[in-house]
């Protein structure tokens, strides 16, 4: 049987960043170098949206190419067990190596080669697996980096535009969160995606609301609204 | 239905199943040329620990298997078990059979010597056992109904446990007991983690949706 220790998973998750994204989508713009070739969606369990998108490095041939599963749950929670369920469905009898070095993720693992071909980490509530699939061999951290980067990132000054939204953000908290999970596009058809932050882990955020103790709000849960171009609008939710 | 997929799988099934006259053999035929696909098109999944690239939960991805046939990306060289006995079952059942695709074990079992797809020699990934395995499935499912595999080839000599080794690609095998000469008996050596662990696991059996 395969023991993972997720009661040090757990641990360190709750020193980590309390992110929720909702509707999350890869720019395929982020990956130079890398020719877009195709997406699926897969419900890897009940009620868990994945998106598999795949890059190959040349048209002419399949030498170099990389498959991205993003995995979008509903908490980090519900993200903790979808991350252990895709380290156990393998054929594989022993456990994957932690990647301890990589500094991807709150938690990261590598598959069974001497390179760096294949890495699953978990940050917020995404799972990330990312993989060589082409006919060569390759190391992906540095796609790894560059979309745990994209995830945590906090969009600067710069990038802050009004953005139209099908919806108010400056809603009371509860009323907008629900909002999110619907809306996948801003008023003028751009795919835009949202990002929660929270300060700490006092309060247990999902795609879909807040779940808090029964105090007020801490009153710095910051929502990024961020569209396909990179502009993002931010709000305190309230 | 989901379940009937293009002309273009029907084509594949039916040059692979060439020449056959029972819905037996024609499963055959396309689980040996499917195990034929690898090196150059396919190769069983050891950096990844043996995970599926053509299905996911209750799909397969018949449109990117198809692609990977024809020479495109598809998703990849790498296929694993559930992949294998997916892609059987599906394009068995386009031809009239009625198979499954079914797993057994269930969370570890030790393995004889295999030669898995895309391999040569007799050591794959080099790992002692599997935590599941699936393959095209006749029937209930159950230790008494026949095995399609065109994930490995299992030793058909009189002795599995030991060198050297025959190749026998498991075609319409019963999966059989520990004692008898099939498909369980050449996979798993005997004992308590070994071929008494590798059982039926016949509530697993599916038929996935084409995509």
């Amino acid at each position: 049987m395969k023991e993972y220790p997720i009661e040090r998973w757990h641990e360190k998750i709750l020193n980590g960043m309390n992110i929720v994204l909702v509707n999350y989508f890869l720019s395929t713009k982020n990956f130079e170098g890398w020719l877009f070739s195709h997406k699926l969606f897969e419900e890897p369990l009940p009620g868990v949206s994945s998106t598999v998108y795949f890059f190959k490095r040349n048209t002419n041939d399949n030498d170099e190419a990389i498959r991205i599963d993003v995995i979008e749950n509903n908490s980090i929670q519900d993200a903790e067990r979808t991350f252990l369920f895709l380290l156990t469905d393998v054929m594989a009898p022993m456990e994957f190596p932690e990647a301890k070095n990589e500094n991807v993720g709150e938690i990261c693992y590598k598959g069974f080669s001497d390179i760096d071909s294949l890495l699953m980490f978990l940050r917020g509530n995404i799972v990330i697996r990312i993989r060589s699939i082409g006919q060569k061999e390759i190391a992906v951290l540095t796609e790894a980096k560059i979309i745990d980067k994209d995830l945590i990132n906090q969009p600067g000054e710069k990038d802050h535009r009004q953005m139209q939204l099908k919806f108010d953000l400056t809603s009371p908290a509860q009323e907008v969160l629900k909002q999110l999970a619907s809306n996948t596009e801003d008023a003028l058809g751009k795919k835009v995606y949202f990002k929660i932050i929270a300060p700490d882990h006092s309060i247990e955020l999902t795609r879909t609301g807040i779940i808090n103790t029964g105090v007020s709000l801490p009153g710095n849960i910051i929502l990024y609204a961020i569209n396909e171009d990179g502009a993002a609008a931010r709000v305190s939710l309230k | 239905s989901p379940q009937n997929p293009w002309t273009d799988a029907l084509n594949y099934a039916c040059t692979w199943a060439m020449l056959t006259q029972t819905r037996d053999e024609a499963a055959g035929k396309i689980t040996l040329n499917v195990f034929n696909l690898g090196p150059s098109t396919f190769i069983y999944d050891c950096p990844g620990g043996g995970s599926s690239h053509y299905t996911g939960g209750s799909a397969f991805h018949c449109t990117q298997f198809i692609d990977r046939l024809k020479g495109g990306l598809g998703n990849g060289q790498y296929v694993n078990c559930t992949d294998c006995g997916t892609i059987v079952c599906s394009f068995s059942n386009l031809l009239g059979c009625d198979i499954w695709s079914s797993r057994m074990g269930g969370s570890y079992f030790d393995l004889n010597a295999i030669n898995a797809i895309g391999y040569s020699n007799w050591i794959s990934c080099g790992w002692p056992g599997f935590s599941y395995h699936e393959v095209a499935w006749k029937d209930n499912c159950t230790d008494a109904d026949a095995i399609f595999d065109a994930c490995l080839q299992v030793d058909g000599d009189a002795n599995p446990a030991t060198a050297p080794h025959s190749p026998l690609l498991p075609v319409n095998m019963i999966f059989g007991t520990c004692t008898s000469n099939e498909y369980r008996w050449r996979l798993s050596p005997p004992g308590a983690s070994g071929c008494q662990a590798c059982n039926p696991q016949p509530a697993t059996r599916i038929r996935r949706s084409i995509t």
